[in-house]
């Protein structure tokens, strides 16, 4: 009987031992998680699952596509997640991480998104194209807005909603927002997980404030 | 083939009617935009002055003492027919909010109106046509907006001063 080599048991004996380090961490992280999500009153389901069914564009995109750490409250319909994608494979594979909040509206919005402005669109600006625009200047410049109905994005981008915007957004980063049917998503950079839950009460904020006038305009 | 300097004198030519025509499409669009952004103001505000007799309606016994509150909001909804550009129509419109608002702070002396479902009614319905009529207002500046721009940048300013198309005026600014 030929002689296992010891070098060969030694690297299996590490990988299997690497592996089941790495599954008591993962466990103990969800437990941390679920400890802290209960101690705030959420509910967390650490499970990883397809992206929502809502046709946001963030869940269309790329492949590989799942949410994870799904938090929520008992008297809410609003839930705050982790969410990937992946782009490209190979030498391309490129992983997309990001931290989520889903929430009703008490409206029906047309497909709208916001988000901050990139470098090709404050080009296209300088020669005169331009996205949609609200009576604040430095929001324009900060912000892009794309919607199929502009009316819907002038109406929810009243004053307040503006302020509000660019006072809050500022120590928080590049925050986009997508509405569509009768959901909002807020989505920004991956946070870690204990952030998760300022980030879900701002979000929550956000959905709740926005103009009175929309049901009366959009009704579900 | 198409020799290369007959293509580049092809664009020459051609590319300034192309920018014109295009220029004055995106003018046309514009001009109409406003003009339907200013419409649905108009309907928003002819909702609101719909719900004026019955404001009065519900208050008349209350203000029997206030009769001049009564005739100052009927004049003022008087006054915003007869005018149609959109300056002379805010600073009509704006003497009717201040009717409006003189007539619903009837209720601090009159207790009894909180208790009139009717008044409450039309209050709530007031503040939601107030809403409307102010998301309609910043959308018609949007798109006001948008047309001055046109009409004052280049090359549109030339088509636009060829054609007769002039700055719009805002909507409460």
């Amino acid at each position: 009987m030929s002689q296992v080599p010891v070098g060969f048991i030694f690297v299996v004996l590490a990988a299997a031992g690497t592996a089941v380090w790495a599954y008591l961490f993962e466990q103990k992280r969800k437990a941390d998680a679920r400890l802290l999500a209960t101690e705030r009153g959420f509910h967390l389901d650490t499970d990883k699952t397809g992206p929502p069914d809502e046709p946001f564009a963030l869940f269309s995109t790329g492949h590989g596509r799942q949410a994870s750490y799904c938090l929520w409250r008992d008297d809410s319909n609003v839930a705050a997640f982790q969410y990937r994608y992946v782009t490209g494979s190979g030498k391309t594979r490129q992983v997309h991480d990001f931290s989520c909040v889903l929430a009703p509206t008490s409206f029906f919005a047309p497909h709208l998104r916001i988000e901050p402005e990139g470098m090709i669109s404050a080009i296209g600006r300088l020669v005169g194209i331009r996205d949609i625009e609200v009576e604040s200047p430095e929001f324009n410049r900060l912000y892009q807005v794309r919607c199929d109905d502009e009316r819907f994005a002038i109406t929810l981008l009243d004053h307040e909603m503006i302020a509000w915007m660019l006072d809050s957004t500022s120590g928080r980063g590049a925050v986009r927002f997508e509405f569509g049917g009768e959901w909002m998503l807020a989505s920004i950079r991956k946070m870690p997980f204990d952030e998760l839950f300022g980030f879900y009460d701002w979000a929550a904020w956000a959905v709740d404030h926005t103009p009175a006038v929309l049901p009366s305009l959009y009704p579900k | 083939m198409i020799e290369p300097y007959l293509a580049l004198a092809a664009v020459v030519v051609i590319a300034p009617f192309v920018v014109y025509a295009v220029s004055y499409n995106r003018l046309i669009n514009d001009r109409g935009e406003v003009a339907d952004s200013w419409a649905v103001i108009d309907v928003e505000l002819q909702r609101r002055h719909q719900l004026l007799p019955a404001l009065v309606e519900s208050v008349r016994n209350a203000a029997a003492h206030e009769r001049r509150l009564i005739v100052h909001l009927t004049e003022a909804q008087a006054a915003t027919k007869r005018v149609s550009s959109p300056a002379t129509r805010l600073s009509q419109e704006m003497a009717v909010d201040q009717a409006i608002r003189d007539v619903v702070a009837l209720r601090e002396g009159n207790p009894s109106l909180d208790s009139h479902a009717n008044f409450l009614a039309l209050q709530h319905e007031l503040t939601l046509t107030d809403d409307r009529v102010a998301a309609a207002r910043r959308f018609y500046n949007t798109r006001v907006a948008n047309l001055n721009r046109r009409v004052d940048a280049f090359p549109s300013n030339i088509v636009a001063r060829r054609h007769g198309f002039t700055t719009a005026e805002f909507y409460g600014i």
